[in-house]
């Protein structure tokens, strides 16, 4: 076994220990490793042996001796709490929220009054924490649970007296937060009404203004991945960078990308989507200095291991859990895309272009929805149907909603220009909104699944990638993959990259 | 490969059971303050009687019922549509989490009193006729079967009750359910004039039943004496939102309730509420461990 995949799945079942502290899924996650290395690693040589066995007790080590998963846990809540403002302020109908990271743990907290604070600004919070109340039906969002599981200790109910106060700022922190608020600004004045909130959710996830009956929508056609900050982000602003600095040295060009690209991780949120893409980016960046191509399924493992390594309790986030598994499914899509890729090429009728990148958009969209179908059913309790179809026009549009917005922010000031851009931007939205709800519409378009068991569904997840993975290598050998490459069919990024 | 799949298939086929109801169930769902209540045929249908919402005047923020409660619900219990929705009456509270019904089950048919009411309640059926879901009005003397379970409804009579302070709760569609020895009353928000009517019309029928619903969330407007006399029922449920603005339920209602056997559930001290019955023993349920039966998981039910 390789050192890489050793050291991940030690992480991922530590962090899963650590979180759940439940046998039942400590023992699935053993099977998962047995079900890994009888489905993807050639016999072992000796000293990969001692390697990965290095890795795995240096990976268990990390996460158990991480400083969250040690934060000191005393029976009474504390009332006073000093940290960090780990989250960004996210603004609700009738009470702001965030969440302080301290030493005694992750709190989240409610006021009613607008505090001049920022990302990563040194709080000093006195409240009542309460553990949140269960779910008053089944089926409802356990917000106890999840609580629970990410180790956040107690929350503020908004009633209760608040008192924060910021003892700290940061400067890194409040740089972030005001590029975040500038451009949720920026797409209020140059968008009308019904556009600017999904203007700001596709630019830097902040969704907190959007209608939830949109948001249902996207769920119900299985769209929602474009709400938040992932490899497409990444991709359409590095190739932006790449086409604008084009005369630059290949390092400028990197740095930049680089660099923009953490502003916009940490700015949507640092969630681990975005750290997953900007990690991603990082890691082919080095590896293409070295002039090596780095295997999709390391950088996904090292991805999984800084994600990890930021807080251990990341495993247990939904939204970590389906961006990981998307990925592996493009991953394991890449052979039969490739495939599809070269019949492209070999086409000569417009007609069979246009079906065979259809198809081939709607092969990568499936397998992607199939890997991550167990989870979304475990945590949503319905799975799209309609969703490899829904993927091809909603994916399309929201790239160039993205291209047309970043432009739009970037010359907004040039009179005339950016009126331009934002009406543009405008249409392009208005399509997106019009083709989501359509989508929705459609009976069927997605189906209940129930409660599943989550043992099923660990297992479920690492089968289809397992089987997907070995159809895939029986197709073609040694497959790349670039994220959104085979997933946006005529995609604004596709000739850049 | 070959091993691969073996593996794949040992470990998840005996996971996959295939749950098939063989009990009619009964489920109270949490709106807050507004009703809604799921049945579950033995055959495998299911209705909806009402979808909550935000009584009409109330400030409360957040996402209606329909969405956050109902669907969740349905979801929860892998329930792709609904047979049939009864509409008891227009009021906000119970039909304004039908918009997100409508929109995201499909339904066969509705069943409502013919009355029109809010705005919310036209938007409503405007989006079910849209649609093409059957809107049918019912009235008392209707009856239907469901495989082996009888549903009669009882109200809202021929004649509508008008002249009073409520007509729209007064004419509620009230159903009663009968399978096997076991019997359930829903009475959607129906007030003293409409009870006085039942006992008259039905008196016989709604004798000594398992379950009542407790009409108009348990306001002291309604379950008079002589009905929850008549009615005695084994297990009543209240729903009702917490801490309501309303003071439901009130306190004369379950004191005459409990005075007659009954054993009161309320949504707003257990949350949903599931009854369940295989036409001889029946089960109570709830959500939140509660005075009763403090059973954390829902669908954890024996008989
Ligand atoms: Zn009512």
């Amino acid at each position: 076994m390789r050192p890489i995949f050793a050291v991940t799945l030690a992480m991922i079942t530590a962090s899963f220990a650590v979180a759940t502290q439940s046998t039942r899924i400590i023992a699935s996650l053993i099977m998962m490793v047995g079900v890994l290395i009888i489905v993807s690693v050639p016999p072992a040589r000796r000293y990969r042996r001692i390697a990965s066995g290095v890795s795995a007790i240096v990976g268990c080590i990390l996460v158990c001796f991480h400083p969250l998963t040690n934060s000191k846990e005393s029976a009474v809540l504390p009332r006073t709490v000093i940290g960090d403002v780990c989250s960004p302020i996210r603004k609700g109908d009738t009470s702001n929220r965030f969440t302080v990271c301290s030493p005694a743990g992750k709190f989240v907290v409610r006021t009613r009054t607008d505090l001049n604070l920022n990302y990563l600004d040194r709080v000093h919070v006195t409240s009542d924490f309460t553990v949140p109340e269960p779910p008053r039906n089944i089926g409802e969002f356990d917000y106890q649970a999840w609580c629970k599981f990410h180790h956040i200790r107690g929350v503020s109910s908004a009633n209760a007296d608040v008192l924060a106060v910021n003892i700290g700022q940061n400067p890194i922190g409040s740089f972030v937060s005001n590029v975040r608020l500038w451009i949720d600004l920026q797409c209020k004045a140059g968008l009308p009404v019904d556009t600017a909130p999904l203007a700001s959710g596709i630019l830097l996830s902040i969704t907190d203004d959007l209608p939830f009956e949109l948001q249902e929508a996207f769920g119900r056609t299985g769209t929602v991945h474009v709400l938040s900050t992932s490899g497409m982000h990444i991709s359409v602003l590095v190739a932006s960078i790449g086409t604008i600095l084009i005369w630059s040295g290949r390092t400028t060009t990197a740095a930049t990308g680089l660099g923009l690209s953490l502003l916009v991780g940490y700015a949507s949120g640092g969630g681990p989507a975005p750290l997953r893409a900007v990690t991603s980016l990082f890691v082919r960046l080095i590896a293409r200095y070295l002039v090596r191509s780095p295997e999709p399924w390391h950088l996904l493992c090292c991805c999984a291991c800084v994600a990890i390594l930021r807080d251990p309790f990341v495993v247990m986030d939904a939204g970590a859990q389906l961006s990981f598994l998307a990925v592996s499914g493009l991953i394991v899509a890449a052979p039969i895309a490739d495939v599809i890729s070269q019949r492209i090429r070999q086409a000569t009728s417009l007609f069979s272009k246009v079906t065979l990148t259809l198809l081939q958009g709607c092969t990568v969209s499936f397998f992607v929805t199939l890997i991550t179908a167990p989870a979304v059913a475990f945590h949503m309790h319905h799975v799209s149907l309609i969703s490899p179809i829904a993927n091809l026009p909603v994916g399309f549009l929201s790239e160039w909603a993205l291209l047309i917005g970043a432009m739009a922010l970037v010359f907004g000031w040039i009179p005339g220009i950016g009126t331009l851009m934002f009406t543009l931007l405008h249409g392009v939205l208005r399509s997106l909104i019009y083709i989501a709800n359509l989508l929705a519409d459609v009976p069927y378009a997605d189906v209940a699944t129930g409660i599943a068991d989550p043992y099923l569904v660990i297992i479920a997840s690492v089968g289809l990638i397992g089987l997907c993975f070995v159809i895939g290598r029986k197709v073609i050998q040694g497959a790349s993959v670039s994220e959104p490459q085979y997933f946006v069919p005529w995609s604004p990024t596709k000739p850049l990259l | 490969m070959v091993r691969l799949v073996l593996i794949f298939l040992i470990i998840t086929l005996p996971s996959c059971t295939f749950q098939k109801p063989s009990s009619l169930t009964v489920t109270c769902i949490d709106v807050g303050q507004g009703d809604s209540l799921l049945i579950s045929f033995p055959n495998g249908k299911h209705w909806l009687v009402d979808a909550g919402g935000v009584p009409a005047g109330d400030t409360e923020s957040g996402v209606d019922p329909g969405h956050r409660n109902v669907l969740s619900v349905l979801r929860a219990k892998a329930i792709q549509s609904l047979d049939v929705v009864v509409m008891t009456h227009p009021d906000e509270d119970h039909v304004q989490g039908m918009l997100a019904v409508a929109r995201h089950v499909p339904v066969s048919q509705v069943y409502w009193n013919g009355f029109e009411g809010s705005r919310t309640e036209k938007k409503v059926r405007k989006e079910f006729t849209q649609r093409g879901t059957r809107m049918n009005v019912v009235k008392a003397g209707d009856v239907t079967r469901v495989g082996d379970v009888g549903v009669s409804v009882l109200s809202p009579p021929a004649e509508p009750i008008l002249g009073t302070r409520s007509p729209e709760n007064e004419n509620s569609v009230i159903m009663l359910i009968r399978y096997g020895t076991k019997s359930i009353l829903l009475t959607g928000d129906v007030e003293e004039a409409g009870e006085r009517k039942l006992l008259a019309t039905f008196g016989l029928e709604i004798r000594n039943v398992s379950l009542l619903k407790v009409a108009h969330h348990g306001s002291d407007s309604s379950s008079m004496s002589d009905f929850v006399r008549r009615t005695r029922p084994g297990i009543a449920f209240v729903s009702c939102g917490k801490r309501n603005r309303y003071g439901h339920p009130s306190g004369d209602v379950i004191k005459r309730l409990e005075r007659v056997g009954a054993d009161v559930y309320r949504t707003d001290q257990c949350g949903m509420l599931e009854w369940m019955t295989d036409g001889r023993s029946e089960a109570v349920a709830t959500m939140l461990p509660c005075n009763k039966n403090a059973l954390r998981e829902a669908q954890g039910v024996t008989n």
